[in-house]
Parts: C-alpha cells; structure tokens; sequence
C-alpha cells in the first residue's frame, strides 16, 4: 500500500525513451511500480531533433505505461543530459557582527549567491543550486555554520544550469501525450540519488552516466558535489563507429554492439570472426575481425572515460579525492569489461552502479540502466513531499538533495 | 540577424583586403585598426554578442546566431559559436563580398574567437580569398581552462587558414605583472591591433619600395604556422634596435628563437629620414635572423607624420608547410564539418571538440588505429 500520489520520471534519452511511475511505500522507500521503455528516434546527443517522432514515441511510452500500471499520468518530471546541460560556480558572501551565525545569515549568503549567478533567464533554466560547503572567517568545509562564532560568511554552491530551449521542446513533446513536466532535473544527480550512499559522497566517488547520447558525470568530495556536467558522446558514438568501420547498418551496428562489444582487447578474440547476418534480400552475410570490433570499441570508450577525465581536472576534483572510486550507470554500463576499462583508464576502483535506493527493479535484468528514472523518481517524491510540508520545495535557493 | 547595416565606406567597398574580427576580442582588435585607419580599411565585425555591435559604432557589425542564441553570446561554447556563424554563414558570405585577401582577427580562449573563426575562415578561403588569421593566445592569468579552450581551437584554425599567427598576449603586452586585468588585455589588443596597421599601411600606402597585394597574397597561400613580429625604435642606432627587437621576441613563445622561414615578408616604415643603408640593413639583418628564407618580399612606407624620426617594422614569417598539409590542401580535402548535414548520423546536431579534434569522426580513425580485417 502507498503511502502518497505516484510520481513519474520520464528520460528522452538518445537511445530510448523511458517513463517509471513510483510510489512511497510504507516503510518509507520508493518503489518503482511500473517502466516503460521504447526505442527512440528523433533525439541526436540527447537533444530533440525530430519533434513528431519524440512525441509518438512518448504517446506509445505513456499510453503502454499507463494501461500496464494502471495509473493516469498527467504530469513527469524529466531527466535532462548532454550539452544543453552547464554548471557554474556559485558564491555568495554575508557579513555580521562577530556573534553566533543564525539561520537568516544563512539565508541571506545563499540569497547572495544565487542572486548573483549572472546567468540569462531568457535562454537558461536553474537545474539545481548544488550545496558545498560554507566559509567562515577562513575557514572552509564547514557544512553548517548556524551556531559558529564569526563575522565574514561565505556560501559555496554549484549551479546547474539547463537550455531553456530544449526544455521548452521536451515538454511540447509531452504535451501531445497530455502530459504536463512540472520540472527537471540534471541526469548526473538523478544517477548519483539512486545509487549512492553516504559513506560513498563523504569518501569521495565519481558517477558516471553511460548514455547513448552522452555521458554525464558527478563527482562528489567530502559530501558534497565538487564537478558535474555532460559530455554529448555515447553509446550512440560506438554505433556510429562500428557502422563506418565495417560498412554496415546502423541496426547491424547496434546489434554487433550489444552481441560482440567489448570494452577491452581480450586475448580469445585473436583470430576470432564475427558473422553478420544480412538485412538487404540478395546480399550474403560477412564475417568481421572480433579484434577489429573491440578495437573499435575500445577506443571509442576509451575516449570518453579520458574527456570526463579532463573534464573532472580542469574542475578541480582529483582522482586522489576519490576514495571510493567510480560508479558506472546508464545502458553503457553493460558494456562487458567496462569497469576494467573505467578503473585502468580513470586510475579509480570501478564498479557497476545498482539503484540502490529503490525499490522495485530486483527482476530488472540490468537494472544500472535505469538509475537515471528511478533517482529522478527518487528526486520528485522528496521534492513534492517536501512542497506539501511547511518548507521548501525542489526550486528553494539551495537543494539538498543528497541529505 | 545584425543590430545594424552594413555600410562599408564608399572608398572601401572595392577593398581587394578585407579584415574580419570575430568574437569579443578579436572585435576589439579589429574596431581598433578600423578607427585607427579612419574608416579606410574595409571591416566587418562578427559576434555572437550584440553588446559588441554597441560598442563599436560605426563599424559594420554582424549578430552571429541570432535565433539561436538570442545575441546573449557562446557563453564560452566553442560548439554554440560554430553553429551560430553557420547559421548566419549566409548573411556573413554577402556582406564579405570575395576579398582577395582577408584577415580574421580573434581571441582564443573562449567560445566565439575560437568556435565562429575557423568556420569563417573557411567561407573566406572558399571564396577564393587568401586567409590570414591573427589569433591572440590567452594570457596565462587567464588559467589553465582558457589555454586548453585555446589549445582545442588553435589546430583547427591552423586547418581553415592559409596562413596562422598565434601571438600570446602575454607576449603582445610584455610585462604585465604591473598592469590591472582590463589594462592588459587593452594594451594586448592595441599592440596586436598596431602590427597588423603596420601590415595594412604597407599594402594600402606604399612607399618607395611597393609591397603589391599579390605578391603577398601569393606568399600567405597554403603558408600555414607564422610568426608576425612588429617593432619600432628611434634614435641613431634605430636600424640595430630594430633588429635586435626582431632576434629576441617574446612571439617566439618558449623557444626564444626565431623560427627558420621559408617566407618572409617584410614592411619597414619611416619618415623623410630614412636611410637607404638603413632599409638595406633592416633587410639583409631579417633576412639573416629568420635563416635566409627562400622567399623574401619587402615594401616601405614613407610617412613623415606618422614617423618622423622613427623605424616601425613589421614581419611576416612562414615556416614551410608540412608534407601531410600540403597533399591535403592539394587533394582539396575539405576539414570535417560536424554541421554539415553530410557529417554522418550526427550530421543534425551540433559539432564535438575536445583536444581540437572533431570526436563525431570514429576514434579510430582519429587515433589511426589499424584494424584487423
């Protein structure tokens, strides 16, 4: 029995379209009670392109979801990546007395801070003020300096920021299915809501959300989130790759990825052949190299772990910091040997991210691939209960969302 | 798509030269020589931020990405600014008209300079045009995120150009330990926009010794990397100043050393008291300093009121181009466009850079992997 309304998750990803409905349960956890997932057309690098296709596409997700889990979804929160998705470092700066700091000092350095985020609000939408730490006369790492004595209060935060652009396309695209998308929130922290634990964002992890059409990171220090963002390079990328390099489909391509990929160079593929069956009527089937696919492969995955890489050092976060390594999710997660190649390439132990904090997907047969809609799920339900209660709600200055 | 017309001066509009500045810094660059010249030299301004068009009056000034970005800039985007001059690739080609030869000054570092330049150039270069572009390195204050910004761009303007030059700013100013933020950078593009006067000067004005346009639109052809260095000293020994200042410049970057030159152009420019012995000297002196280059045009400008009692030189060199540049150029192997609707599956979405490379062509090919067939 729940305890409160369902709420719904909806991904426009590259490679699939998704819709989850949850609800509280009474122990107090969400659980996913019904996914939809279809294969999508019309979104290129997690950006919609084909406005009539996406709309089809979540009329089919909705209409299947809705009959399968006998639930009327009016409205979904959406999970947005790629590189419509920016962040931006926040500060904000109070000055008192030298007394006991309050809660209004603490409101006021936050109103500080995001008053000043410089960003258009023509063209861009608030995501998430992410919280880090506050600055006390010096001192920093402070996570909650109501009480300490001092004068000169600083407020850290990230802020994540979105295309206003192509929200506006995403819920026109809902629209047609009557759906309404009340808010959205960054792939990365919906990845890390579901997965993590906070032993893991104390001791420092980095997330990883393997997309089709990009790839979206997280990486958190000391608790709190240190450097986000998304990289428009996916699964969707290795497709591409293996479709030039052996001359194929682009289904041929995918069906290789899935059948044969691999994320390293593995000995027992040395003068392996991987047969291709034909699509065209009249053509024969071919053979490839195994070698040749997971070269293939290989490099292309390669290349993504090193941009998050360059990404997570040019934002400052080093890999030292990382104690307790990487957390792969996404549909690129099932890639075989993706770990190795994650841990070898990023220099940080390296495991498969399972939503952990829901549930509902134990029967799922590769449930990492739906970490994205299930911390959104996650993320809606704490923010509609907490707009139902006294204070706050998801769009209050400062989120916190993974407390 | 602009915020206002094109009106170029009716003296200009013929203009076989044409200077194009891109994004904020190379607008700056660009409006400066433009005020500097009075009007002459044929200018178009290309932004994705509007506010640059209201702070160069006069000049011609083209709102890049208007629909797209609603003239509110890349936002440091080097993909947000290579689709904003597609989309006003169009507007851009009209109003540039087919210049002989063109140069396109930028900032690198952020989104504009380096995203909207190397579509530019290649238009220009398209057109016919021989393209120049003077691209200004970051300062090093400016952190290590705007020099690897600038990095990524940097071989991808060398690929549109004929010819590049990518002076640091740091070395433009010289020391700028003692200089506050906006007065380095003010001084950075006021040196960079003083050199390239000197270059136009050369053409527009000659002296005595004439620099035909030609003669250095054929040298800057498929040049590629240059080094562009500009100096002025006065006083008995100005001629030994001068080329002391041209052996030991900070736009020879870590090495210190001037590069060995397969071309050199050089302008010296003087007033009613300069020396034959003088000019022969500066020449033989540069020619020397940049290893003897094959190629070696020169030109003079006589201007009492400009420089009188002064020497003001400015220097072109060409390192020869590579092999694998030449056979490209040659095969007319055009760079890959990730706008291009021809780009493959990603063909209708905006373009990839990461480490200058385009990273919607396979990796593997990128990285020249072998594979097993």
């Amino acid at each position: 029995m729940s305890t409160s309304s369902p709420v719904a998750a909806l991904e426009i990803g590259t490679g699939r379209i998704t819709l989850a409905v949850a609800e509280r349960q009474p122990s107090g956890r969400l659980k996913i009670t019904g996914v939809k997932s279809l294969e999508s057309s019309g979104v290129r690098k997690s950006r919609i392109t084909g406005l009539n296709n996406v709309k089809k596409t979540i009329q089919a997700v909705v209409r299947d979801l809705q009959d399968a889990a006998s639930v009327d979804i009016s409205n979904a929160w959406l999970a947005v990546s790629g590189p419509g998705v920016e962040t931006k470092p926040l500060k904000g700066a109070w000055r008192t007395d030298m007394r006991k700091i309050t809660d209004d000092d603490v409101a006021a350095v936050e109103e500080n801070a995001t008053e000043n985020n410089g960003l258009d609000g023509s063209s861009r939408m608030v995501l998430h003020n992410l919280s880090q730490d506050f600055v006390l006369d010096g001192r920093t790492g402070i996570a909650n300096p109501v009480g300490m004595t001092g004068q000169q209060l600083e407020r850290r935060a990230l802020c994540v920021h979105y295309a206003l652009a192509q929200f506006d396309d995403a819920r026109e695209a809902a629209a047609a299915s009557h759906v309404e998308i009340p808010n959205a929130a960054f792939s990365g922290c919906c990845a890390a809501r579901a997965v993590l634990g906070e032993r893991e964002r104390q001791d420092g992890v980095l997330v990883i959300d393997l997309g089709a059409g990009s790839t979206s990171y997280i990486a958190f220090t000391c608790g709190y989130v240190a450097a986000a963002g998304s990289i428009a390079a996916g699964g969707d990328h290795v497709t591409a790759d293996l479709a030039t390099a052996f001359g194929i489909t682009r289904k041929q391509a995918e069906g290789l990825k899935i059948a044969e990929g691999c994320a390293v160079l593995r000995s027992e593929s040395a003068g392996r052949r991987i047969s291709i069956p034909s699509t065209t009527p009249g053509f024969q089937a071919r053979s490839v190299s195994a070698r040749a696919v997971e070269t293939v492969v290989n490099a292309r995955m390669d290349e993504i772990f090193r941009m998050v890489q360059d990404r997570l050092e040019a934002s400052g976060p080093t890999t030292s910091l990382l104690a307790a390594g990487c957390v792969l999710t996404g549909g690129g997660a099932a890639m075989p040997r993706v770990c190795e190649l994650a841990a070898s390439t990023l220099g940080l132990p390296a495991r498969i991210g399972e939503p952990v904090n829901v549930d509902g997907l134990e029967n799922d047969p590769f449930p990492a691939a739906l970490a994205v809609p299930a911390g959104l799920a996650l993320l809606a339900a704490d923010a509609e209960e907490a707009a139902a209660g006294e204070r706050g709600g998801f769009m209050s200055m400062f989120k916190r969302i993974f407390s | 798509m602009s915020t206002q017309p094109y009106a170029a001066p009716a003296d200009a509009g013929g203009s076989p030269l044409l200077l194009v500045g891109v994004g904020r810094a190379g607008c700056a660059a660009a409006a400066r020589i433009w005020r500097s010249s009075g009007g002459r030299i044929r200018t178009l301004l290309a932004d994705t931020d509007a506010r640059t068009g209201i702070e160069n009056p006069g000049v011609p000034f083209l709102l890049m990405g208007a629909n797209r970005l609603g003239g509110a800039g890349a936002g440091g985007s080097v993909a947000n600014a290579r689709a904003a001059a597609h989309e006003s690739m169009h507007d851009f080609a009209e109003r540039a008209g087919t210049p002989r030869l063109a140069v396109v000054t930028a900032g690198l570092g952020g989104g504009t300079g380096g995203g909207a330049s190397m579509e530019i150039l290649e238009r220009l270069r398209r057109s016919g045009a021989v393209t120049l572009a003077f691209a200004t390195m970051p300062f090093a204050f400016e952190g290590p995120a705007a020099a690897k910004a600038a990095m990524n761009a940097r071989p991808l303007i060398e690929r549109n150009a004929d010819a590049s030059v990518f002076p640091p700013m740091d070395g433009l100013v010289g020391c700028a330990d003692s200089a506050c933020m906006d007065e380095a950078f003010a001084r950075g593009a006021d040196a960079a926009a003083a050199g390239i006067t000197l270059f136009w000067r050369l053409l527009e004005t000659p002296g005595y010794i004439s620099l035909d346009l030609e003669r250095v639109r054929n040298l800057a052809a498929d040049a590629g990397p240059a080094v562009f260095i500009s100096a002025t000293a006065s006083g008995p020994d100005r001629a030994e100043k001068i080329l002391a200042a041209l052996s030991d410049s900070p736009a020879y970057g870590a090495d210190g050393r001037p590069p060995k030159a397969s071309k050199l152009v050089l302008g010296v420019m003087g007033g009613r008291d300069l020396r034959l012995a003088e000019v022969g000297g500066i020449a033989k002196g540069a020619a020397g300093i940049f290893g003897d280059p094959q190629e070696f045009a020169m030109g003079t400008v006589d201007d009492e009121d400009a420089f009188s009692g002064r020497i003001s030189v400015a220097a072109f060199a060409f390192a020869a181009p590579t092999r694998e540049r030449r056979d490209s150029r040659r095969r007319g192997r055009a760079a890959p466009d990730p706008l291009s609707p021809m780009h493959g599956h990603f063909g209708g979405a905006e373009g990839n850079l990461w480490n200058g490379e385009d990273i919607d062509v396979p990796t593997y090919i990128r990285r020249k992997l072998t594979l097993e067939r």
